[in-house]
Parts: C-alpha cells; sequence; structure tokens
C-alpha cells in the first residue's frame, strides 16, 4: 500500500470522510431530476463566491460613510486584482440573484412544494428573501449617490405603510433620516448576520432535501412513476459541476467585458445628502417593486407586495392536491405565469421610467 | 427509567403530573429568560436620538425675484425662494419618498428628480405622486439677510 493512500485511510478512519463521499456519490436522485440539482449546485457554488469575494473585501474595503466611497475607488484603482474582486461581488450578487429567481419558479412550476416537501420550499423561500435583503443591504455600503438615494427611497416607502409606518422607517434607519446609523445597520446586517443566515440556511434546506428526496419531474398523474433514481455520481454530479463552470465563465466574462453593466453612472458619485440626481433607480431585481407605485396608490402597492410575500409561503397550503404537472394545475400555472408576465412588464416600465 | 412505583395504581399518575410540570417549569424559565435576554436588545437596537443640529441659517439678501437658494438648516436642505409676493421658505424634502426636490425658475415650480412630483411656489402640490405639500419654514428679511428658522 503506498504512503499516501495508508495516510487517507488513516484520515478516513478518525474522520469518516471517505465515508460520507462515498455515501453522498452513492444517495439516489430521481433520473429525470437535472435542472434543478444544477441550479442548486450553481447557488451554492455563487453563494460561496460571495462568502469569499465579500471576505476578501473586508481586507481593502472602508467600512464607514467618510471612507467607503474612496477605499472603493482605491480598490478599482490601486489595489491589485481589486477591481477583480469587486467586480465578483458586485456581479455576482446579480447573478445569485437571478438564478434564486429560476429557482424558485422552477420549483413553482414543477409544483415541487407538495406534501411532503413543504417545509424544504419554506425554507427556500427564507434563503430568497435573505438572498434580497443581501443585495439590498450590499448596495448601501460603497456609499454612492444610488447607494444613498436608493436607501431614502425603500426606507421611506416603510412610511406608508398603516399604522406602523413612521416608526418603521425610522427603525430600519436607525434614526429619522438616512445616515451613519443607516450605514452601520446596512454593514453588521450585510457581513454578520445574513451570512450566517444563508449558510445555516442553506444547510438546513440540504438537510431537508436529502431528508424527503428530490421531486424529480412531475408526471401527467399523480402516481406516475418516474424512471429509476440514480445515484449522483457520476452522471447528476458532474452535470452539476458543468453548470457551475459555465456560470463561472458568464460571471468573468461579463467583468471583464461588461463591468458597468449593473451599475447606473449615479453609481461612480459619493453620496450628497443635499442633492438627489435624477434617474434613482434600483438595481433590475427592485425595478418591479420600484415600478409599482406608477400604477397604483403607494400603500395598495406596498399591500400588493406584502401579499406576495404572503402567497410565495402559503403556496404549499393552498395547493394541496398531489397532482404536480403544471397542465394539471391549470390556475395555478396560468396565475404562475401571470405572475412571471408581471414581473417582466414592471421590470421593463421600471427601467423606462 | 421506569417512574417510582410502578406497582403502585396511584403513584405512576402523580410520576406523570411530576414530569408534566417539570416540563412547564423548564419550558417557562426558557421563556422568561429569553425574554430577559430580548428586552435589552430590543432596547439596544432602537434608533438613538441625533443632537440637535444647529436650526438657524441665513443668506445675504442679494436673492432675486423667482430665484432659490439652498441652505442647511437642522442638518436638512432647505430652499429660498423669492416670489412676487416675498421670501418663502420650504424644506426640500419631497412629501413622496424624501428625495431632495430642485426650483425650476422657468416653471417656477419645485421638482422632484425621483417620481417627478411638482410642488407650486407656495409649496402646494401641482402634479405627480407627492402626497402633502412641502413642510414650510419660517423665514424673515433682516437688513442684508434672509433668515431661515426652524421651530
Ligand atoms: S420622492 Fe419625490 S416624487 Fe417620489
Amino acid at each position: 500500500m503506498s504512503r499516501s493512500r495508508r495516510l487517507w485511510q488513516s484520515l478516513d478512519r478518525r474522520t469518516g470522510l471517505g465515508t460520507s463521499i462515498r455515501r453522498f456519490a452513492a444517495y439516489r436522485v430521481p433520473a429525470d431530476t437535472g435542472k434543478p440539482v444544477s441550479l442548486g449546485a450553481v447557488l451554492v457554488f455563487a453563494l460561496l463566491l460571495q462568502l469569499a469575494t465579500g471576505m476578501l473585501l473586508l481586507f481593502h474595503f472602508v467600512p464607514d460613510p467618510s471612507g467607503a466611497f474612496e477605499s472603493v475607488r482605491a480598490l478599482m484603482r490601486d489595489v491589485p486584482y481589486g477591481w477583480l474582486i469587486r467586480l465578483a461581488h458586485a456581479h455576482g450578487a446579480s447573478f445569485l440573484v437571478a438564478i434564486a429567481f429560476v429557482h424558485l419558479f422552477h420549483a413553482a412550476f414543477r409544483g415541487s412544494y407538495k406534501d411532503p416537501r413543504e417545509a424544504v420550499w419554506w425554507s427556500g423561500c427564507v434563503l430568497f428573501l435573505a438572498i434580497l435583503a443581501s443585495a439590498l443591504t450590499g448596495y448601501i455600503l460603497p456609499w454612492s449617490q444610488t447607494s444613498f438615494w436608493a436607501t431614502t427611497v425603500v426606507t421611506a416607502s416603510l412610511s406608508y405603510l398603516p399604522f406602523v409606518g413612521q416608526s418603521a422607517t425610522e427603525w430600519v434607519r436607525g434614526g429619522e433620516w438616512v445616515g451613519d446609523a443607516t450605514y452601520r445597520r446596512a454593514f453588521a446586517a450585510h457581513v454578520a448576520l445574513l451570512p450566517l443566515a444563508l449558510v445555516a440556511g442553506v444547510a438546513v434546506h440540504l438537510a431537508w432535501v436529502r431528508r424527503v428526496g428530490l421531486a424529480g419531474r412531475p408526471g401527467r398523474r399523480a402516481d406516475a412513476e418516474g424512471p429509476a433514481p440514480i445515484p449522483v455520481w457520476p452522471r447528476v454530479a458532474l452535470r452539476a459541476a458543468l453548470a457551475c463552470g459555465v456560470f463561472a465563465m458568464a460571471l468573468v466574462a461579463s467583468v471583464v467585458f461588461a463591468p458597468n453593466l449593473f451599475f447606473p453612472v449615479e453609481h461612480a458619485l459619493p453620496a450628497d445628502p443635499f442633492d438627489t440626481p435624477l434617474n434613482v433607480k434600483p438595481e433590475w431585481y427592485f425595478l418591479w417593486a420600484y415600478a409599482l407605485p406608477r400604477f397604483m396608490p403607494e400603500r395598495l402597492a406596498l399591500i400588493v407586495q406584502a401579499g406576495l410575500l404572503l402567497a410565495l409561503f402559503a403556496l404549499p397550503l393552498v395547493d394541496r392536491s398531489p397532482r404536480r404537472h403544471p397542465r394539471d394545475r391549470p390556475y395555478l400555472t396560468t396565475v404562475l405565469i401571470g405572475v412571471v408576465l408581471a414581473f417582466v412588464a414592471l421590470t421593463i416600465a421600471g427601467a423606462r421610467a | 427509567m421506569a417512574p417510582p412505583g410502578d406497582d403502585d395504581g396511584n403513584r405512576p399518575e402523580r410520576g406523570v403530573d411530576r414530569r408534566r410540570v417539570l416540563q412547564l417549569l423548564m419550558g417557562g424559565s426558557t421563556a422568561v429568560l429569553a425574554g430577559m435576554a430580548a428586552a435589552p436588545v430590543a432596547s439596544y437596537l432602537r434608533p438613538l436620538a441625533l443632537p440637535e443640529a444647529e436650526a438657524v441659517a441665513a443668506i445675504d439678501d442679494s436673492l432675486g425675484l423667482w430665484e432659490a437658494r439652498q441652505v442647511v438648516v437642522a442638518g436638512r436642505p432647505v430652499l429660498v425662494v423669492r416670489t412676487n409676493e416675498g421670501v418663502r421658505a420650504f424644506s426640500a424634502i419631497c412629501t413622496h419618498l424624501g428625495c431632495v426636490v430642485k426650483w425650476r425658475k422657468g416653471r417656477r415650480e419645485f421638482f422632484c428628480p425621483c417620481h417627478g412630483a411638482r410642488f407650486d411656489a407656495e409649496g402646494r402640490v401641482r402634479g405627480g405622486p407627492a402626497p402633502r405639500s412641502l413642510a414650510r419654514l419660517e423665514v424673515s428679511e433682516e437688513p442684508g439677510a434672509i433668515v431661515v428658522r426652524k421651530t
């Protein structure tokens, strides 16, 4: 027996590492499960990338309204490969949100939230919200004009909530106005609270997925048997790895060839609480919410958003039939398609406004 | 382990009783402890009141008719405008979602860059999503200066 092999075996005996890997490789999933596994794997990969780049950013970033903007500028200009780390983190956030959207809608269309997978769905919803919250709080940290004014507008919109409005706004801001206290709240949430919640949440989500098994592609009948399950290794794992590779390439391509893809020009100006620039817009994934008040009063827009949130969580309770195929649940499928179309239309409206 | 005295008709029930009481005690004390920890945290996270900033500002009285100038009063932007009826001062904070409005001399109105709210020279809503007039501040013309005060 070679020395490295002996070393590995003695390690395995003490840690069970090899056994866990083998057990994972042999774990069986529905043969036709393809995309959700790959999407999930890409999400985990993207999240790890955000953690890594985020941690690296902290080595140079000055987390304070007085120094943040300048430190980001220095990071882009003076620090070797600072631009790469910073843009990978900023673009990575957009990619992460986009893939999370797809993962969520995919699960909704496939009815993957049905008995016994309700808890998986709910943990996924919480993760989704934590990802959005991370994106929102991260957008504040460079303390640019867009950071400042997007934060002002978003927090002010809470003041239209019935009864608690004003205090909700002030609580989120940490004071009457957006300022240093707001910044510190965002920073604490973005670098400590949310990353921890995300890591723990992913662990829980995956543990529950493992416990109840993957849903697989829905058949036309509830009792339809899919093809026999196959082990994760090699086909499923390799396909997931391939998807992660494609994701990494897309991210690098966007960073290198379109570094300003997600930044409006105002993002290159430092925050000025006495001057609001034209075109204050949130990032693309919040454009729909930004566009909503153009078509309805502020209050109603808030109610619509709260309703969507509620519907997201209530989905497994509302749609309880065991049938999962989209064509076996025509109403829900229509509603889902409507939501997707409305999302796209509002996003375009928000971008145009 | 079996509860003591399983052979007795009465005692097991008392055992169950005791267990129930213990469970309640444990649950209750955990809840109380959690509450005791949560209360200071909740206060800790409450917004702090900031020290009052200077609530008076002055500009020289060279302001022309239908011209406006931005000053800072109590840490917030304020617009002073001279109309044909005198000098007015308004908080520049849009009543819709808090962006800073700008004065458009040509149209004699305040304009919000965020969602396009418009206010006339008296601060009243002229169009757009703003729900209320701009907040008005006290302003006085003194020899050589215009003084704005937040009361
Ligand atoms: S904040 Fe002024 S119009 Fe919306």
